[in-house]
């Protein structure tokens, strides 16, 4: 074996090394959760480390699952899928409009989209309090939630950016044989959006799951809470009760995760388009 | 706004170029969409801004204080100043050091086809787990006694049991860790389609020229790579210094003030001390100190790839 080609060998067999360990590095502390969730607490306030547990119990998913679990895991599935309902029809609706129309005050319109989607949250949170909470009286309601996110300027600009890839001949074909502009929304740029749109979905369901200082700004009580906030304050209500609150933490990763497992494809897709097509 | 979609005479754009000024009811959509951003965007954003320069404790009447707001911020508000270099060193350490690894990471993957799709979903998983469970699991991982799992591991190779996250000094770079732990697949994977699009006969001719990988990766895929680093680190950077959640699970701030974000004290100010006009000048200065950052961003970061 000539040096050359062994030295290519070796850097290979670094490289993967590294991947490795880096691989160890992200996938250890879903390890250490997964075992701590089902372990007995002697054997988790232990030194040296108890890699495999002797006794398992499931006891701590059930208590968990009894605090208020379901309620959280329905608040969350309501706002995300309410959420991902207006925010997809919204965004495709007006990137349409705003691709393909001309209007007055067009592109003073789209600059208010651009602007609003450059701006930090914690600008909005004083005001956007007031007027959900005062003027609207929605706290400790999903409403609280769901309105304010309705609409993402992001979306608007992701679905006009898309759009506008679509030749206008389409567009015009369809218009020729008759068919209204609604009818050309749903039937020809809706389907021919579902990449963009499908990635838009994946994006924002990832950000409303998870969102966390909004909720805990508008909620009051578990009949509203989403499960990052309601599992937040649970878990610091609790420190002392190790297991318990791993346990429930490993009830917020699942339902992602397996969503994450089944879709992984789109997963990546979603966040390279979101990310990227600018 | 609406009256202005509503008075709209659209004519659609034609391949021609041709406009015709029929009116497409379809405009009329925008009435509602953009009202809703209207009202709970521009209308908070235009609201927050006005009321930066009063004195708002909710239910007592507005009181108007000039610049006042800001110049307390500056001058008189030590917390303040302690949460925006928290929050820049916190914001620096990780974006700096993140994308470092997640290039790294990236290259490495995209040049090793074996096992690919394997460390892109390992990597990836952090990405996806909810930021509580991250808090949660993550502040157990870092508890400061042996019993800590961190401190267990490096009781193998003999290291005593440190503080992490009750220790003023790494507490912050606790903070880098999860931060860069649980964002490394996405900038990875943004990195990856990037890689994906330089074309291979770059390669292959710098190859046949004789050139080294080193030299490679400096001289084809760093300048080509360009527009992905910039947009990843202006929007890394954006979101680490917008970070809430985290600190607030795990350390509520502490110890002292070592872990306080901008974030966390415009909500403390803002809801738990009720002076909402104060939060919204600090709000104010936190949005205009960013979007300078990122303006310097666009432009340091631009000037590499002009060639």
């Amino acid at each position: 074996m000539s040096t050359a080609k062994l030295k290519e060998q070796l850097t290979s067999g670094l490289i993967y090394l590294i991947l490795a360990i880096g691989a160890v590095v992200m996938l250890m502390p879903f390890y250490w959760t997964l075992v701590t969730s089902i372990k007995i607490p002697a054997e988790t306030i232990a030194y040296p480390i108890v890699w495999i547990p002797s006794k398992i119990t499931f006891g701590w998913f059930q208590q968990a699952w009894h605090a208020n679990f379901p309620i959280y895991y329905r608040n969350s599935t309501l706002v995300a899928v309410a959420v991902l309902g207006g925010n997809v029809l919204g965004s495709a609706m007006a990137g349409f409009i705003f691709a393909k129309y001309q209007f007055p005050l067009k592109n003073l319109l789209f600059l208010m989209v651009l602007a609003t989607m450059m701006i930090p949250f914690a600008v909005l949170l004083i005001p956007l309090y007031y007027i959900v909470v005062q003027f609207l009286r929605l706290k400790d309601t999903l409403w609280a939630m769901i309105i304010p996110a309705l609409i993402s300027p992001f979306g608007i600009f992701l679905m006009r950016q898309f759009i506008s890839t679509i030749p206008d001949e389409l567009l015009d074909a369809a218009r020729i044989d008759g068919a209204s502009d609604t009818r050309t929304f749903w039937q020809i740029v809706l389907p021919l959006c579902t990449p963009a749109l499908s990635a838009l979905a994946i994006f924002h369901f990832i950000w409303i799951w998870n969102d966390f200082l909004w909720p805990l700004l508008v909620t009051d009580s578990d009949k509203s809470r989403t499960l990052p906030v309601g599992v937040a304050l649970f878990a610091l209500a609790r420190w002392q009760q190790f297991n318990l609150i791993v346990a429930a933490s490993v009830l917020v990763i699942l339902p992602l995760l397996i969503f994450y497992l089944i879709f992984q494809r789109a997963f990546v897709q979603g966040i390279v388009l979101t990310g990227l097509k600018y | 706004m609406a009256t202005a979609a509503r008075q709209a005479i659209s004519a659609p754009q034609t391949a021609a170029g041709k406009k015709h000024s029929t009116f497409h009811p379809i405009v009329l959509w925008l009435v509602p969409i953009l009202g809703l951003l209207f009202v709970f965007s521009v209308l908070p954003i235009v609201g927050s801004f006005f009321l930066s320069f009063f004195q708002y404790e909710m239910l007592q009447p507005l009181k108007f204080v000039g610049l006042g707001n800001y110049i307390y911020a500056f001058t008189r508000d030590a917390v303040f100043l302690t949460t925006l270099t928290n929050t820049f060193y916190y914001a620096l350490l990780s974006v700096v050091v993140g994308m470092t690894l997640s290039l790294m990471a990236a290259q490495f993957i995209f040049t090793r086809p074996r096992l690919q799709s394997f460390f892109r979903s390992t990597y990836f998983l952090p990405v996806i787990t909810p930021m509580v469970a991250i808090a949660i699991v993550w502040r157990f991982i870092l508890q400061p006694s042996q019993f800590g799992f961190l401190n267990g591991l490096l009781g193998y190779v003999g290291v005593r049991a440190q503080p992490w996250l009750t220790s003023a000094v790494r507490v912050i770079p606790s903070l880098v860790i999860i931060g860069i732990w649980s964002g490394l697949g996405y900038n990875m994977v943004l990195f990856l389609a990037g890689l994906a699009g330089i074309p291979s006969t770059f390669y292959e001719a710098a190859r046949l020229d004789g050139a080294t990988s080193w030299g490679m990766f400096w001289k084809i895929t760093w300048p080509l790579l360009s527009p992905t680093v910039l947009f990843t680190t202006v929007t890394a950077s954006i979101g680490a210094l917008q970070i809430f959640g985290i600190p607030y699970i795990m350390t509520r701030g502490g110890p002292e003030n070592a872990s306080r974000m901008v974030v966390m004290w415009i909500q403390e100010t803002g809801f738990k001390q009720f002076r909402m006009g104060y939060a919204s000048a600090l709000a104010y200065i936190f949005f205009l100190i960013i979007l300078v950052l990122t303006l310097v961003e666009l432009r340091y970061l631009r000037t590499q790839w002009s060639y």
